[in-house]
């Protein structure tokens, strides 16, 4: 099972000669973390947003775990919601208006049960499970603009894999955070993305950052690999 | 005695209205935000448009759809009598006319939904409407009340495309506003004081809702 990755994209130009152009090419397996390091500007977002269908390519091929979510030949684009591609915004992106656990619970969108008393159950069950997971329990019923920069990171991720992502895409995941947090974060971060199981991809423009979660590192620079 | 009347029928009409123009305000504004190019500016002006044409043009308009010989009122008639001169009249004018406040509160509102958060709900998985109503509508709520509040207040002074349609016709369709003026016309300045006193008074505090709900909106 892996992720294969062939897009090529062109963004018309914001001002004259700034044209952009993206063209990337490559496969990340089950339980490897793909470093892509590249500085700001080169394509590295573009690359995961081209994945996650917030972005369409011009043309390529994108292939999870044999399903086809991107073929410009085959006129395919399966739409964001049924990738299964989990994405950490820069940001993280936690709605400011839910608290913690209901930020988690709006993972389960692909949980499914027989019954709703057993769905409610379950819901609860892996709610607690993903809590206790990333050690956010005490803050469950707290909203995210009362957590620190590197709670909220916890929250993100553990509603990231509440909703079961075949493929999981980090976006410049520390860039909000200062460097003594990080290394607190990092051995903890890397376990449980390795426990995920899938194919992964880092996107950062800190090179210690990439080499501490990646075996692999991919440099890319004015959207070339 | 003081006739209490008009100020209930008003408040039918207002409230009645307004909830419609939610329903129908936010749900045009969501449309919109998908729309792109020359169908957009089209759209986002006819959807305008009752703001800037006067409420006697409006009423004109719905008078020639609604009236026995209009598309609508003769398929009203046909089912049991008409719609023009009867309270659901005032519901109509006023829902028309404060249209344009709800859906540009709401437009405004949505657009400024941050769009990381519209795409991380997509990439969790949930459906369209999922995220419009647990995303969108939570994050613009502010924005959306402060058009909710503006439209209440617009209805509550509705004038022209109500006199149109629905007439003066005391303990039928006869609003605060249609009140005044037929006080006012027939020397009777005490009772268009009172009248006058409670709508004030009523727009005062909607609008201060909408001042709230705007500076929340910000803050």
């Amino acid at each position: 099972m892996s992720l294969y990755v062939d897009a090529h994209l062109a963004i018309p130009a914001p001002r004259a000669g700034e044209s952009f152009s993206l063209d990337v090419d490559f496969t990340v397996a089950d339980g490897e973390i793909l470093g892509l390091l590249g500085p700001s500007g080169s394509g590295k977002s573009m690359t995961l947003k081209s994945i996650a269908g917030i972005v369409k390519p011009d043309s390529g091929r994108i292939v999870l775990n044999g399903t086809v979510l991107f073929d410009s030949g085959k006129n395919i684009s399966v739409p964001t919601r049924s990738r299964k591609v989990g994405y950490l915004f820069q940001s993280y992106a936690l709605f400011p208006h839910m608290t913690v656990s209901q930020n988690i619970a709006c993972g389960f969108q692909r949980l499914v049960s027989e019954s709703w008393s057993a769905y409610g159950t379950r819901v609860e069950t892996v709610r607690q499970q993903y809590l206790e997971l990333l050690h956010i329990g005490q803050y469950a019923n707290s909203y995210p603009r009362f957590l620190s920069g590197g709670q909220q990171q916890r929250v993100a991720l553990a509603r990231l894999l509440a909703s079961q992502p075949s493929a999981i895409l980090l976006d410049e995941p520390f860039s909000a955070l200062d460097n003594e947090l990080k290394q607190v974060i990092d051995a903890d971060m890397k376990t449980t993305l390795l426990s995920a199981n899938c194919p992964v991809i880092f996107v950062s423009h800190n090179e210690a950052e990439v080499s501490c979660y990646c075996c692999r590192i991919l440099r890319i620079d004015h959207g070339k690999l | 005695m003081f006739d209490y009347a008009p100020l209930w029928i008003s408040l039918r009409a207002s409230v009645l209205s307004s909830l419609i123009v939610f329903i129908l305000g936010t749900t045009a504004a969501r449309l919109c935000l998908d729309i792109k190019g020359k169908a957009a500016a089209v759209l986002d002006t006819v959807f305008t448009l009752p703001m800037v044409l006067p409420p006697t043009v409006l009423g004109f308009f719905l008078l020639v759809l609604l009236g026995r010989q209009g598309p609508l009122g003769a398929l009203f008639a046909r089912t049991g009598g008409g719609i023009v001169f009867t309270w659901p009249a005032t519901v109509i004018a006023a829902t028309v006319v404060s249209f344009p406040l709800m859906y540009r509160g709401a437009r405004g509102a949505l657009e400024q939904v941050d769009q990381e958060h519209i795409w991380a709900a997509r990439t969790l998985g949930m459906r369209e409407w999922q995220v419009f109503v647990k995303i969108m509508v939570p994050e613009a709520w502010p924005g959306i009340m402060a058009g909710f509040s503006l439209s209440f207040a617009r209805s509550l002074g509705e004038f022209g495309a109500t006199l149109m349609i629905a007439g003066n016709i005391p303990h039928k369709t006869q609003t605060i506003p249609m009140a005044i003026y037929f006080a006012t016309a027939g020397g009777d300045m005490r009772t268009a004081w009172i009248w006058v006193g409670i709508i004030v008074l009523v727009s005062f505090i909607s609008l201060g809702f909408t001042t709230y709900f705007n500076h929340r909106r910000k803050g």
